[in-house]
């Protein structure tokens, strides 16, 4: 009995040992990512907490005093008697950025779904061909893009001296420096981005389940409503981050396209750090960028965690 | 009997390719009809066309006397199990039946009703709320019978439903397939290219090649009395000898000459496969001898031969052996291993084969 009591520390010892010597193994065999991880992720955001934390210089950078005055200067400012009133100034470009991203997104969702249906049911060297010229705008910097659009919406742009010259329009108001403007360089911008997933998920589609249900006397819309599009679903939420996230943060369009009439968080952020050096202020505005877009992923991550099922019928 | 489809001089070419060659037929009501061919034989665009996912390039489809060409899939009262069942993923078993019902309108608890039924005939009442990727191929074949036949169709159409199945499952599914056919007396097309399957459900069957109907007609009739040598090859084994058909003509008695070393007479009621239109002049054809035909050291048949067992494949039920004849032709024979006469023959065993003249037909080439 003893004898195999101590068979078993042994084998226990034996296994134990190996074990240790493999999880330290595994911890310097992930090193790099973790390295990458710490060096370009932790450490640069530690720096954004750290700097919106702290008192802004007015000469630019900032004095190593702990101060939340510049979280406080997005909601409130004194007035001349030194009294905190509320100021909607910031409140309305984080709306405008939250409401504008949306928009992108969901007018993006409309036009990109009948576009990648249709280059799904192309043939292959078609296929190939149309999501070459999805990407092809890629290959172009992102500035002369988007200042494409300054030429195309301008006073005596493409546009207004076409319509003039077919006599549609004499003397129309400034496309530019407003909303629309915006929305119309952040579409163009990123909807490659919502395309290319959702041909995805169509392109995995089995064409019998769409057959099946005509079958089974479904109308053409009811069959898109009730099982291309739910099955689709995986696709549609990836393409609506990848559009959503990044038009939180973008710079160029309210930079070219609303004119610095009208802001939006990102170059509100840029501004802090370049023309009214308020690093502080542009930190914390950072961390609350950056706080929406986690609380959103966080939202579709839990609804994704039910179960869904992908793809096609095995 | 009335008829169920009817489908009158359909063609279908994809470019140059000539999918379906000026077909005609006619399904009755009530009928295990089965569509029975090799890849590629335009079996599964017929059964595509009568679903309305494909057109004829010429030529009517009528259900019941009525021409549907003009109307799409989800207006036919017709309802398809696909090879790979096709069951939407996203929904469970129950919304996945109470899907068509859906679509035609019927109300909540007439639905619900009819789902039970369903899962009851299928006998998948427990599963009602699972996901279709929680179930096996033989369930999920369940499932999409249930589904489609839900909605109580005229016709059901079938493509190769079971050929995603192993071979166990496949033989059961074939029982209940047929089972299910008699109560609901739904017409059935069934499209396969598996001769056994074809052979154990069908009432009739369609043997299509090329694009043209080789033969329609009963299993029985097609194994025994095939209508030409693609059939006679493609359904079971048989043995093929070139032979001389030496004097032929109305009512008289088919004479051919065998490389067996022995003529022939044969009655030509039975020959169905020959041509009788090339008369009076010899030519050659085909003969077509079945394995199980050919006896092994019995007395009293027509044509007794002697060879050598060249080969001998153990079956199980059926030992098959390759005799090579005196004369140098190689038959195949399949014999039925009895309880009581339980002999087996070794190899280069020389032996006496014998068969009847009747079994022997004779196709033209």
């Amino acid at each position: 009995m003893n004898q195999i009591i101590n068979n078993a520390h042994k084998q226990n010892a034996s296994i134990n040992k190996p074990f240790n010597l493999r999880l330290s193994w595994n911890l310097i065999g992930l090193m790099p990512a973790y390295l990458v991880m710490f060096f370009l992720m932790i450490i640069p955001l530690g720096i954004i907490f750290y700097v919106s934390m702290m008192t802004s210089d007015p000469y630019g950078g900032y004095e190593a005093i702990f101060s939340l005055e510049s979280y406080q200067q997005i909601l409130f400012t004194y007035d001349w008697d030194d009294n905190l009133n509320l100021n909607f100034q910031y409140l309305i470009i984080i709306a405008r950025t939250l409401l504008l991203a949306s928009a992108t997104a969901i007018i993006c969702l409309l036009i990109s779904f009948p576009v990648a249906y249709f280059i799904s049911r192309q043939s292959n060297s078609t296929k190939a061909l149309l999501l070459y010229l999805i990407t092809l705008p890629f290959w172009v910097s992102m500035v002369i893009r988007v200042y494409a659009w300054v030429l195309i919406l301008s006073n005596d742009g493409v546009l207004e001296s076409s319509l003039t010259f077919l006599g549609l329009t004499s003397g129309m108001d400034s496309l530019l420096y407003n909303n629309n403007a915006m929305l119309v360089g952040m579409v163009y911008s990123y909807i490659p981005l919502m395309i290319l997933p959702i041909y995805a998920s169509i392109e995995k589609l089995d064409a019998r389940l769409t057959e099946a249900a005509s079958d089974l006397y479904s109308t053409r819309l009811s069959t898109l409503t009730k099982i291309i599009l739910p099955l689709c679903k995986p696709g549609i939420v990836a393409g609506f981050i990848l559009v959503f996230v990044p038009c939180l943060g973008t710079v160029l369009e309210p930079m070219l396209l609303g004119g610095g009439k009208t802001m939006m968080m990102g170059n509100l952020i840029q501004n802090q750090f370049s023309i009214a050096r308020n690093w502080s202020f542009g930190a914390s505005l950072a961390v609350v960028l950056l706080i929406i877009v986690m609380l959103f992923l966080m939202w579709n991550a839990r609804k994704s965690s039910r179960p869904i099922v992908e793809g096609s019928a095995v | 009997m009335s008829i169920a489809i009817k489908i009158n001089n359909i063609s279908k070419s994809y470019g140059s390719y000539q999918a379906l060659n000026n077909i005609s037929l006619e399904i009755k009501d009530n009928e295990f009809f089965t569509l029975l061919g090799p890849s590629g034989c335009g079996k599964t665009t017929l059964l595509r066309m009568i679903a309305g996912f494909e057109t004829p390039n010429a030529g009517v489809i009528q259900l019941h006397g009525d021409d549907i060409q003009s109307l799409a899939a989800h207006k036919r009262r017709v309802n398809t199990v696909f090879q790979n069942y096709a069951l939407f993923p996203h929904m469970s078993l129950e919304q996945n039946i109470a899907f068509g019902l859906e679509m035609i309108g019927w109300g909540k608890d007439r639905i619900q009703a009819r789902v039970d039924e369903m899962l009851n005939l299928v006998h998948m009442t427990q599963f009602a709320k699972r996901m279709p990727s929680a179930l096996s191929g033989g369930q999920q074949q369940r499932i999409a019978l249930a589904r489609t036949l839900a909605p109580e169709p005229k016709v059901l159409l079938l493509d190769e439903p079971l050929s995603a199945l192993d071979l166990k499952l496949r033989q059961a599914m074939r029982d209940e397939l047929q089972q299910l056919q008699r109560n609901t007396g739904i017409t059935f097309i069934f499209v396969t290219h598996d001769q056994e399957e074809a052979l154990a459900m069908s009432d009739r069957i369609c043997i299509l090649a090329n694009g043209d109907i080789q033969q329609l007609s009963t299993p029985a009739e097609i194994y025994e009395n095939p209508a030409n040598k693609f059939v006679a090859d493609f359904i079971g084994e048989t043995n093929f000898l070139n032979v001389d058909v030496i004097n032929k003509g109305k009512d008289q008695p088919l004479k051919v000459k065998t490389p067996l070393g022995v003529d022939l007479e044969l009655d030509p009621s039975t020959q169905a496969g020959f041509n009788a239109l090339i008369e009076n002049q010899s030519c050659h054809a085909t003969l077509s001898l079945r394995p199980e035909k050919i006896s092994i050291n019995s007395d009293g048949l027509d044509i007794n031969l002697e060879g050598r067992i060249t080969q001998r494949t153990y079956m199980g039920g059926y030992t098959h052996y390759t005799v090579h004849t005196e004369q140098g032709q190689n038959l195949k024979v399949s014999k039925r291993n009895h309880i009581s006469n339980n002999i087996s023959y070794g190899i280069n065993e020389m032996v006496k084969i014998g068969f009847l003249q009747s079994s022997v037909r004779v196709l033209t080439q």
